[in-house]
C-alpha cells in the first residue's frame, strides 16, 4: 500500500509545491517570450519537453533569432549547463542502485529537482526510485504546463506578475539555511556560499558558475584528502 | 532561419543539456567508488545549494536604484522566518509575497 502510485503521489506532492509555483511562473515567462518573438506554441512545447532546462531555454530563444550557428549554440548551452555535471556527481550514490539508474532521473535533473531530491530524508520503507521518479515527473509537468500557459497568455491575454521568480531564490535559501543549521553540512555550505560570492565579484554573472565549480571541487577534494588521511592515522 | 534550422538549433540545445546531465553517470566506476570521491560527493550537494542561492540572485544590481534593497529584504524575511519557525513553505510564501509587494511600488 505504502508504495502504490497514489500513496507515493500523496507523499511527494507537498515537496513539489515551491517548485510548482516557481515553474508555473518561469515556464509562463518562457512561453510568453517565445510567442512575443513570433514563434509557434508547438516550438514552446517541444523545447520544454526535450531541452527542459530553464536558463538554457531562455538563451536558446535568443539563439533562434540570431544567425544560424549550430556549433556555437551547442557550446554556449554546454557551458551554461555545466553546473549539471555537479548535480550528477552529487546524486550518483542516491540514484544508482544495483548498478542501475533510471535514465529519466538523469534527464530531469534540473536545478530545482536537484535541490529538492538532494535534501530530502526518505522513510526507508518508501520505494526510493518511484518517489524520485514521481517528483521529477511532476516538476516537468509543472514546467511544460507553465510554458504552455505562458504561450496561451501571449496569444490571448496581456498580464504579468512581476517578481514571482523570487520563489525559487527563497526555495534555495531555505534549503541552504537548513544545511547551515545542521553541524554536519555547515562547513561545506558556508565555504560554498563565500566562494560563490567571491567568484561572482571577480568573474561577473556570466562566468562565475564555472569558476565556483572548479574552486569548490578543488577545496572539497583537499578537505576530503586531509579528512581521509586523518582517519588513517587514527 | 527556416524551420529545419530552428529545429537544428533546438536539437543542439537538447544535446548539450543531455551531455551535461549524463556525463557524471558514464564516468569510470573506479573513480566513483574511490574513498575521496565518496567524501567529495557528500560535500558537493551542500556547495551546490549555496551556489544556487548566489546564482538566483546574480542579476541583482547594487549600482542602480533600489540598490538590491528588495532582494535584501526578501532574503532577510526568508532567513528570519526559517531560523525562527523552520517551516519551509511559510518562509518561501511570505518571502516571495514581500518581494512581489515591494516590486509593485
Amino acid at each position: 500500500m505504502k508504495n502504490s502510485i497514489k500513496a507515493i503521489l500523496i507523499k511527494a506532492f507537498p515537496h513539489t509545491i515551491p517548485v510548482l509555483s516557481g515553474y508555473l511562473f518561469l515556464g509562463a515567462a518562457f512561453g510568453l517570450l517565445m510567442i512575443n518573438l513570433r514563434f509557434s506554441p508547438w516550438l514552446v512545447f517541444v523545447m520544454s519537453c526535450f531541452i527542459y532546462a530553464g536558463s538554457a531555454q531562455f538563451v536558446t530563444a535568443t539563439l533562434l533569432i540570431a544567425p544560424f550557428q549550430p556549433v556555437s549554440a551547442f557550446l554556449i548551452i554546454l557551458i551554461l549547463n555545466a553546473r549539471h555535471i555537479f548535480y550528477g556527481l552529487a546524486m550518483y550514490k542516491r540514484y544508482v542502485t544495483n548498478l542501475k539508474v533510471h535514465p529519466y532521473l538523469i534527464f530531469g535533473l534540473t536545478d530545482e529537482t536537484f535541490s529538492i531530491l538532494s535534501s530530502i530524508q526518505l522513510d526507508p520503507q518508501i520505494d526510493k526510485n518511484r518517489f524520485y521518479l514521481t517528483v521529477t515527473l511532476l516538476h516537468q509537468l509543472y514546467w511544460v504546463g507553465g510554458s504552455m500557459l505562458g504561450a496561451w497568455i501571449g496569444i490571448f491575454q496581456n498580464t504579468q506578475i512581476k517578481g514571482l521568480e523570487f520563489v525559487l531564490t527563497a526555495l534555495f535559501l531555505v534549503l541552504f539555511i537548513e544545511n547551515v543549521k545542521n553541524i554536519k553540512s555547515r562547513k561545506a555550505s558556508l565555504i560554498g556560499l563565500s566562494l560563490s560570492i567571491v567568484a561572482l565579484i571577480i568573474f561577473g554573472s556570466t562566468h562565475f558558475v564555472l569558476a565556483s565549480m572548479i574552486g569548490l571541487t578543488v577545496i572539497y577534494l583537499w578537505l576530503s584528502k586531509s579528512q581521509s588521511e586523518q582517519e588513517t592515522y587514527e | 532561419m527556416n524551420n529545419i534550422q530552428l529545429l537544428i538549433i533546438i536539437f543542439m540545445a537538447v544535446l548539450a543539456t543531455l551531455v551535461t546531465r549524463f556525463l557524471p553517470f558514464i564516468l569510470s566506476k573506479q573513480l566513483i567508488h574511490s574513498r575521496i570521491f565518496s567524501k567529495l560527493s557528500e560535500m558537493l550537494p551542500y556547495g551546490s545549494i549555496a551556489l544556487l542561492v548566489v546564482y538566483s540572485l546574480k542579476e541583482t544590481s547594487f549600482t542602480s536604484s533600489p540598490f538590491g534593497l528588495y532582494e535584501a529584504v526578501g532574503v532577510f524575511v526568508v532567513t528570519l522566518l526559517q531560523l525562527t519557525k523552520s517551516n519551509a513553505l511559510l518562509s518561501i510564501a511570505v518571502g516571495t509575497f514581500v518581494y512581489i509587494f515591494l516590486l509593485s511600488f
